[in-house]
């Protein structure tokens, strides 16, 4: 099982490249527009002229794949950056500090992390109104507390030893200790919790936007467009699949990448 | 015992705080309850006459005992959406739908889990194995609405297992309730099956590499019985604190498959409330959820103690 780390961090490592690439590439190319409507084309099964076929509206399902893909990754990579950073903040100062701080901050996490995933996503939507930023921090919300538990026992791993001694020793304050001595040691840790935290961020706006609350339309989402397409299952089973197989394979890209990386570095 | 006594000090800390965010979310971060349910429209007597009426005139800790106090009693007032129905009628009518839907979850979860588990583990690195690995990398990244649609399609669109869209009431016939509920609760478990199985076959894995295993090999006991009747028993106590975060996705993974089947649950009557901001509604729902979470998770902690002498020694 340990043998094929290696390969899992490759493996994850092409898939992830795969999936950024072909999204990236529909802002150069597309065959077309995503909401290009065509109704003699409706419901067109996959053929050459559309590898994916065409939806209801006569939409290419290539092309608004390829769409959602970027505008998912989109929201996916600023909401675990942003948890990220406010996450490895909150933890680092709630090992470093213990006591009150220590115990404030983790009893909030707790309380956070006792909400089922989904829910909390789901209040933030009816509490914020319904618009582009509030998926972010819905999901940004979300993920905090799995970053401060990674950050707070790395820090607490690292703070007595003797080379951060010496630096309190020579003067350093505990800011440089915090981001100069204990951040750099916990980055692989860091740099696999996040991705997978990006894994789980994928699959939630997936959910959020299954649930119409995620990304809106007229911007097409891999959610959504399964969401739509369970209305036409008998007649284009293809609308459905290409979404939720996209979804399956950009989760699991990074699901791979994060633990892949966990394998080998920390 | 005195671990127990911590753990429900800690339980109850966390269903404080619970209740005290939610309520701070829906009371203070949205504004004016008032002017969210009747909207921009209102005039001001309109407002002033609901804000007596929801007691909003207090200040916001009487509020706050007022509403925990209701809530425990289930005395919650009516729903803005349907008007004249009380929130904890409609909630305890369709809590059983729920909360079976959850229970064949899990049910499932469990079923699927150990044999996959033990099997894997008694021929590591073997063909079987293998491909139990593949499987439940796949099944992990799944999603569950994914699925769901997958199974409408298949068993119901092309093979006609079932008729998607239709419920049974288990009031009509609790046979054919349950029958409607295998495939959503199927794809409800699945993906945390395969989180299960994953973690499971670790556990196993860890404790095979164990002395004592050794000990009981020598000692004549076969495989078979070194695996179950010593590795399997240490390898659990993991396994179960697992199980307690398992049952949060179990509930959230229902709220939304519920959407997917049409299934008239606690999730179903979420989505809709938040669609027509029925926030006393959703804010109840969200701490009823969580409560019943939290709970969960507080009865595997503890037991894992009870189970385990050499942690309830310690």
């Amino acid at each position: 099982m340990d043998s094929n780390w290696n390969g899992e961090l490759k493996t994850g490592a092409l898939l992830c490249l795969l999936v950024a690439g072909v999204s990236l590439a529909g802002l150069f190319y597309l065959p077309y527009g995503y909401n290009e409507m065509e109704s003699s084309r409706r419901f067109l099964p996959p053929q050459a002229r559309h590898l994916l076929g065409t939806d209801n509206f006569g939409r290419d399902v290539f092309s608004r794949i390829i769409t959602g893909g970027r505008y998912t990754l989109f929201v996916a990579i600023l909401t675990v950056t942003g948890s990220a950073c406010a996450g490895s903040a909150l933890g680092l100062l709630s090992g470093y500090a213990g006591g009150l701080w220590d115990e404030i901050i983790m009893r909030l996490m707790d309380a956070l992390s006792s909400f089922p995933g989904i829910l909390l996503a789901l209040v933030m939507v009816a509490l914020l109104d319904n618009g582009q930023f509030t998926l972010l921090i819905a999901l940004l919300v979300l993920f905090i507390p799995s970053f401060v538990r990674i950050m707070r026992s790395g820090t607490l791993q690292y703070k007595h030893r003797d080379f951060i001694l010496a630096a309190e020793i020579m003067g350093a304050s505990p800011f440089r200790i915090l981001f100069r001595h204990i951040l750099p040691n916990l980055a692989p840790s860091l740099l696999s919790a996040s991705a997978l935290g990006l894994s789980n961020a994928i699959l939630a706006e997936a959910a959020m936007s299954y649930l119409g609350l995620g990304i809106q339309p007229p911007v097409p989402s891999w959610g959504r467009m399964l969401s739509e397409s369970q209305n036409f299952l008998f007649n284009a089973p293809w609308c459905a699949l290409a979404p939720g197989m996209m979804i399956m394979l950009t989760v699991l890209a990074f699901h791979t990448l994060g633990e892949g990386i966990r394998r080998r570095y920390c | 015992m005195y671990f127990i006594a911590r753990r429900l000090v800690i339980t109850l800390l966390t269903l404080f705080l619970v209740s005290v965010l939610t309520f701070l979310a829906f009371n203070v971060v949205r504004g004016d309850p008032a002017s969210l349910i009747l909207g921009t429209e209102a005039t001001e007597e309109q407002l002033a006459a609901l804000r007596e009426e929801m007691g909003l005139d207090r200040s916001l800790p009487v509020r706050y005992v007022s509403w925990l106090g209701n809530f425990l009693t289930g005395n919650l007032g009516n729903s803005v959406r349907f008007r004249g129905e009380s929130i904890s009628g409609l909630i305890l009518d369709r809590l059983p739908v729920t909360f079976c839907l959850a229970c064949l979850a899990l049910v499932f979860i469990l079923l699927f889990s150990f044999p996959a588990a033990l099997i894997s583990a008694r021929r590591e690195g073997g063909l079987l194995d293998r491909l139990l690995c593949a499987c439940t990398s796949m099944s992990i990244s799944f999603p569950g609405f994914f699925l769901a649609v997958l199974f409408i399609w298949i068993f119901g669109i092309l093979l006609n297992f079932f008729s998607p869209g239709t419920y049974v009431s288990y009031r009509e016939s609790p046979a054919r309730f349950f029958g409607g509920l295998i495939f959503p609760a199927l794809a409800v478990a699945i993906p945390n099956a395969a989180i299960m199985v994953k973690f499971l076959r670790t556990s196993i894995l860890q404790q095979l590499r164990f002395d004592y295993v050794r000990t009981a090999y020598s000692k004549g006991a076969s495989a078979r019985a070194a695996l179950y009747r010593h590795v399997l028993k240490n390898a659990i106590i993991p396994a179960l604190t697992l199980l307690g975060m398992i049952i949060a996705e179990i509930f959230s993974g229902s709220i939304i498959i519920e959407q997917v089947f049409t299934i008239p649950g606690i999730g179903r009557l979420l989505i809709a409330s938040i669609a027509s901001r029925d926030y006393p509604m959703i804010q109840t729902l969200v701490v009823y959820i969580t409560f019943i979470v939290v709970f969960a998770n507080t009865l595997a902690d503890i037991c894992i103690r009870l189970i385990d002498p050499r942690i309830r020694a310690g």
